[in-house]
């Protein structure tokens, strides 16, 4: 009889894990390794039925010679490095309101917990009509201080600075969050005995505030700059990728050409570029960072 | 620690008033900075609210209506058509059932992680890490063919499971870190009294990790509501969640701003109640890592 316990202590574990692994091999890992697969076919539309033949690299080849490939590219490059960046900042600043002597604290932290819940779609939306160029409150309000009116979603530069601004404002809140936890996080006595040793407010933040708010920042950019190189809702909802494709993200891209073109080889090689980006961001955060991710 | 020089302090009077204008500087720079947040995070929020009582006429007005005679037309609009209803349904239905499912399979794995030493465990904590760092991007295409060859399209079931692979390596990686915390000394002796490995984990472990249940739940049940791509995709015409069906109001030549907004409204204003409520938990499941390292 002991040895049946035995067995059963040893074998209790993977029964545990047991639904996990099974629902990633089915739903995660089959299908990841199904679109490499793809991404190394042809499979044109009036052959549908016939499935898909090996191709070799033909699709990354086309891919790389395309413009539209390097025009997104473009894109995502300016959309992560201002959106990013703007969002960190901004995200900052609240994080230190939040954190700093205030009435009704908790009520405005309230109030920026709420775009956390929002889908991006509906802020896009949302701000599809206050970005109108003709009735938004947008115009209005640049009105008011004597800025001329500008047609946010149908000109350049400005479509790309519209998905900027309303990327900012969604996910600033988020990032506020996350790095008034890492403040919070830091002992009230470091700064009590720098004070003490006659530090400044600048001083402080920087050689206190900054170095152990290191683990909140690796979070808060990661996550940044994964979801803005993923970004498909936006693009979608607010500009529809234009005006001339200048809106268009990576993953609007693979989108259109999965299932407005139809060539879903070629959608599933551009996917592929988009986790290796992925990939890439992740870990040169974590190399500049310089900090452990464990499970 | 910190190495700053030790400084006399200031004591000449003219100074000192120096240092309180400063401070009343940074008072105002404060308060002012707090109303301008304020200001840009209530205005869409109210104007997504406000204008699903406003009549379609005041959308194309400038200077913008801010005041108007409400109207419950939208409203009835939307609740009269069938369309949104189901969608509405489908909604629901499918993102308590990702909910569900997610954390049910989820919390037993984060447990087994968490508390037990066995050969394998770094290989599925390593699969649960790369398979969070793939976008949803990327499996959409795969998800599309096979759920083509399997049935699964247009079925809510289908759109239930790609949504919980979405969310699965996520939960898994929340979740473990609340287990972590419970010590396992409660563990051990609830195990001396009897108490089966099931019984530890379903009586001890869930009823002590309450607040990290609650963020996964919020956060993966948020993110299933709130989610376009796959919907777009994987749905058909009567499996459709809320967002597909949002989506179809724009690209047409004339926008129904006010049923937009109001079903843009029914979206969101649970979501903005459910986050209030559970604020704590939330904050905690959104900061997990951000405060250790």
């Amino acid at each position: 009889m002991p040895n049946v316990a035995r067995i059963r202590r040893k074998t209790l574990p993977y029964t545990f894990v047991a639904p996990l692994a099974v629902l990633l091999l089915v739903v995660n890992f089959y299908p990841i390794f199904y679109s490499l697969q793809l991404s190394l076919s042809h499979w044109p539309v009036d052959r549908f039925l016939e499935g898909p033949t090996f191709a070799g690299l033909d699709n990354y080849q086309q891919l790389l010679r395309s413009d539209r490939l390097w025009g997104s590219v473009s894109f995502m490059g300016f959309y992560v490095l201002t959106s990013v960046s703007l969002t960190f900042v901004l995200g900052l600043m609240v994080a230190l309101l939040l954190d700093s002597r205030l009435p009704a604290r908790g009520l405005i932290r309230s109030v920026v917990i709420l775009p956390i819940a929002m889908a991006p779609l509906v802020v896009a939306l949302t701000w599809r009509q206050l970005m109108d160029a003709d009735f938004g409150v947008v115009n209005f309000g640049l009105g008011l201080l004597g800025i001329p009116h500008v047609a946010w979603l149908s000109t350049l530069p400005w479509a790309r600075f519209a998905i900027v601004i309303v990327d900012v404002w969604h996910e600033v809140p988020f990032v506020g969050i996350v790095l008034l936890a890492g403040l919070q996080a830091i002992p009230v006595e470091l700064y009590e005995a720098a004070r003490i040793d006659g530090g400044n407010r600048w001083r402080l933040f920087r050689s206190i505030t900054l170095p152990l708010l290191r683990p909140a920042i690796l979070v808060a950019c990661v996550i940044l700059t994964t979801n803005a190189v993923r970004m498909f809702d936006l693009s979608y909802a607010l500009t529809s990728g234009g005006p001339f494709a200048s809106t268009e993200t990576l993953a609007f891209f693979a989108f259109d050409q999965a299932f407005q073109a139809f060539n879903l080889p070629l959608a599933a090689a551009v996917s592929w570029f988009v986790l290796a980006l992925n990939l890439i961001i992740t870990i040169v955060f974590v190399r500049i960072l310089n900090v452990r991710i464990d499970l | 620690m910190v190495t700053v020089a030790r400084r006399a302090r200031p004591v000449v009077s003219r100074l000192h008033s120096f240092r309180l204008s400063r401070e009343l500087l940074w008072e105002v720079l404060k308060y002012s900075l707090a109303a301008v947040v304020l200001f840009c995070l209530l205005l869409p929020i109210y104007w997504i609210l406000s204008s699903s009582i406003k009549p379609q006429r005041d959308f194309f007005v400038n200077p913008p209506a801010f005041l108007f005679a409400p109207t419950a037309a939208n409203y009835q609009q939307a609740l009269s058509d069938l369309q949104f209803l189901t969608y509405l349904r489908n909604s629901i239905i499918v993102s308590l059932s990702t909910t569900v499912v997610t954390l049910a399979v989820a919390s037993l794995a984060a447990h087994a992680l968490a508390r037990y030493n066995f050969p394998g465990n770094k290989v599925i904590a390593i699969a649960i890490l790369s398979a969070r760092l793939v976008p949803g991007a990327t499996m959409i295409m795969p998800y599309y063919v096979l759920f083509r060859w399997y049935g699964l399209i247009n079925t809510i079931p289908g759109l239930v499971l790609a949504y919980v692979g979405f969310s699965l390596p996520f939960a898994c990686w929340l979740l473990y870190g609340f287990f972590l915390e419970v010590p396992s000394e409660i563990e051990d002796s609830a195990r001396m009294d009897g108490c089966s490995d099931f019984g530890v984990f379903w009586r001890i472990v869930l009823p002590l990790t309450r607040p990290g249940l609650a963020a996964a739940a919020i956060l993966v049940f948020l993110g299933t509501w709130n989610e376009f791509l796959f919907a777009l995709v994987l749905a058909g015409r009567d499996t459709r969640t809320l967002p597909v069906y949002l989506a179809t109001f724009i690209g047409e030549r004339n926008v129904f701003w006010g049923n937009l907004f109001a079903v843009a409204s029914v979206m969101v204003v649970p979501c903005l109640i459910l986050v209030l409520l559970v604020q704590r938990s939330l904050v905690r499941g959104l900061t997990a890592g951000a405060v250790k390292g």
